[in-house]
């Protein structure tokens, strides 16, 4: 199990206040909530990306990962807005944090041959990322994101932007490689649809408080 | 102990290259700083009356730029949708503001030597000011027209109301804010102009700045200047610090709406006439017959100056790459972008006689010092007209890719390089443009060198308006190509770039 303990973040008028979190160290679990309610915010606290008060911890395979600074915790982070390179093609976009972290290139080569084989991106990775499709985006900031073997995958929201068929595929691929990968996942989302499919827990979050597991 | 570890967690967050890039651009307050034991306020009061008319000059200026702004970008609204591409004309109406302020300056006096003699003094300051800027506020105004009132028009012109209730009871209170903003940006640039109020205020017309550089002529007034100095940029730095971040509104035009009970076609008179005033003032010239012979009188010095002139213009644009790529790599921080956007810039006589304490007066050296000291004027500007913006879209790539492990040097080179080098190259032509035309800072520095625009503005002093016209169609020239150097290169970048 991975435990959250006292992380409180402020921002102004908003305060996130989570006393205690727990979630298991395999699956995904969804994190829902109104707009507005303190999602992202969360989502970015654990990553490192937003200041969090003393006394926050999280541990995480027996590791406080509190102590981590954001690059050494390993976690990758799909943004709502996929944030993929544009000055980049789709290959150099998912071989970006592999070079970052300096693995080295056979390792990077057969872990991209694996993925390209899940989530069939074959067809696009020499093309630069403005010439891609909605759902092609979504497959190489998937790709980008678990190119290292991350430790723990934070997807914010990541079919939001997605027609209703290709949210469907999109579900399928995600929840086919996740399975694969055995990657522990928290999923920002407020659709049904993908709750059901995916979360193995479900947490609600309101005003920045966790209203029940 | 709590505030002495409140200073140290936020020493902690600056990097220190941030830190040494804030105190060189800096600088110049440092030079003095080490030259005087302190400040002293000038014991007569008219240091008191400068900046009382200064205000009011740049309040008068700010307002009728304003107005007539408003009024010019509701004629522009009714020239776009129909009949002409957007960019050609509002590169027009912006060339007042975007030319060296000697070049239009010229044009307008020579416009007005038709018609009278120009005069040199306090209401020739606020004529430039507002011809200057007009244009910039039409087009600042006509794109947020389109963008934003679209619907509002369509729904007022549906329910039958009139145009001048429109604009007065919907427009201009739902656009308060951004009269506002732009008011005061226009106050901040007439309140801190040099170079207009030295070329045509005469002794009327004085502006705490040019108070400011007689002050610095005499070392035993460099206390007062030095005390001015900091009351005018602490009032631009507060000034500016409250804007930050208020004005980002998208005014990216996507679609033509038809605006409802907004366009107004006469008054696109308003933000053309200026630039029409600046091609008619530098076309006139040619038919003067005696002009060719004095020209090649001069030649020779003419010939040095260019060269001189191209030197400096493209040196200029270099230390402005490197200024603002320096600033992408090491200003990450957020307060240190927020203290570039807001400081002004050092004033430009201030610039200059930091430079002339400084290391020797050779060729060489005189060269390096108008560059770098153009390069530190100019810098704030450009910053604050496309590098801001810029380096804040890639906020969150630069946040992920940290997250990934990439290191700073890996960021730089691989994330924000790529995609601003093409805008830094722009900016840097743009940089290389002004430089052409300062005759301000330069003349300060210059020791035995002299440049174009420093000939012209000596001619312009003693009236020979004719031979200084001439001689400013080779500046733009010569501007032209030193910004074509850089420009070149961003198209390059840009065209082999995927952006």
């Amino acid at each position: 199990m991975s435990y959250v303990k006292n992380l409180i973040c402020n921002q102004g008028d908003f305060t996130l206040d989570i006393p205690s979190m727990e979630w298991p160290d395999e699956g995904v679990s969804v994190l829902t909530g109104p707009s507005g309610s303190g999602k992202s915010t969360l989502a970015l606290a654990l990553c490192g990306l937003k200041k969090v008060e003393k006394g926050f911890q999280w541990l995480f395979k027996d590791q406080d990962m509190a102590l981590l600074s954001p690059p050494k915790r390993n976690i990758s982070f799909l943004f709502q807005s996929l944030e993929l390179f544009p000055h980049m093609n789709a290959e150099k976009n998912i071989l970006f944090p592999a070079r970052a972290r300096r693995i080295s290139k056979e390792q990077t080569q057969e872990r991209l041959l694996i993925l390209q084989g899940y989530l069939q991106l074959s067809g696009f990775l020499k093309k630069p990322v403005h010439l891609l499709s909605g759902g092609e985006k979504q497959r190489v900031a998937l790709a980008r994101a678990l190119i290292v073997k991350p430790r723990f995958l934070i997807l914010d929201e990541p079919f939001s932007s997605l027609d209703e068929k290709l949210k469907k595929n999109s579900i399928q691929l995600l929840k086919k490689i996740l399975e694969w990968e055995k990657c522990p996942t928290l999923l920002i989302s407020h659709d049904k649809e993908e709750i059901e499919s995916l979360a193995q827990k479900v947490f609600y979050i309101r005003n920045g408080q966790l209203q029940s597991d | 102990m709590g505030p002495v570890n409140e200073v140290i967690v936020l020493l902690r967050k600056f990097s220190i290259g941030g830190v040494l890039l804030v105190a060189l651009v800096l600088f110049p307050i440092f030079v003095f700083l080490f030259k005087i034991p302190l400040l002293r306020f000038p014991s007569s009061f008219y240091w008191f009356e400068v900046l009382l008319s200064t205000l009011l000059q740049a309040g008068l200026s700010a307002f009728f730029s304003v107005l007539f702004g408003i009024f010019g970008a509701l004629g522009l609204c009714c020239v776009f949708p129909k009949y002409v591409k957007r960019g050609g004309v509002e590169l027009f109406c912006l060339l007042p503001a975007l030319l060296p302020p000697l070049v239009p300056v010229l044009a307008w006096v020579n416009v007005s030597e038709f018609f009278m003699h120009f005069p040199f003094s306090f209401s020739a300051v606020l004529v430039v000011h507002v011809l200057m800027n007009v244009g910039l506020v039409s087009v600042f105004f006509s794109r947020l027209f389109c963008t934003q009132t679209g619907d509002l028009s369509s729904w007022a012109f549906l329910h039958g109301v009139t145009r001048w209730s429109f604009l007065r009871k919907i427009l201009f209170f739902e656009m308060r804010k951004d009269i506002v903003l732009i008011f005061l940006l226009v106050f901040s640039f007439c309140f801190t102009s040099f170079s207009i109020p030295l070329l045509v205020g005469g002794a009327s017309g004085q502006t705490l700045e040019v108070f400011i550089a007689e002050q610095l002529k005499n070392p035993f007034t460099w206390p007062e200047a030095m005390a001015l100095f900091l009351i005018e940029t602490i009032f631009i730095f507060m000034l500016f610090s409250l804007l930050y971040g208020r004005g980002e509104k998208n005014v990216q035009i996507k679609d033509k709406k038809k605006l409802y009970l907004l366009p107004s076609l006469p008054f696109v008179v308003l933000p053309l006439l200026p630039t029409l005033l600046i091609f008619f003032g530098l076309a006139d010239v040619f038919s003067s017959k005696t002009i060719w012979h004095d020209l090649s009188i001069i030649k020779l010095s003419v010939a040095i100056a260019g060269v001189q002139t191209v030197l400096m213009s493209v040196g200029a644009g270099v230390f402005v790459l490197f200024l603002l790529s320096a600033v992408a790599f090491c200003l990450r921080d957020l307060f240190l972008r927020r203290f570039l956007v807001a400081y002004s810039g050092a004033s430009a006589a201030f610039m200059g006689f930091a430079f002339l304490l400084i290391g020797s007066d050779g060729p060489i050296e005189v060269l390096l010092k108008w560059s770098l000291g153009l390069s530190f004027l100019f810098l704030p500007a450009l910053y604050r007209l496309m590098g801001e913006s810029l380096l804040r879209r890639l906020k969150n790539q630069i946040q992920l890719a940290d997250l990934m492990g990439a290191g700073k040097v890996m960021s730089f080179f691989k994330i924000t390089w790529p995609q601003c080098a093409s805008t830094f190259f722009f900016l840097s032509g743009i940089a290389a443009f002004w430089a052409c035309g300062d005759f301000a800072y330069s003349s300060i520095v210059g020791g035995e060198l002299g440049h174009l625009a420093m000939l012209i503005q000596d001619l312009f002093a003693s009236y020979r308006f004719e031979l200084a016209t001439v001689l400013t169609w080779i500046l733009i020239f010569i501007g032209m190509f030193c910004f074509s150097l850089f420009a070149g290169v961003a198209f390059v970048l840009r065209k082999k770039s995927y952006l």
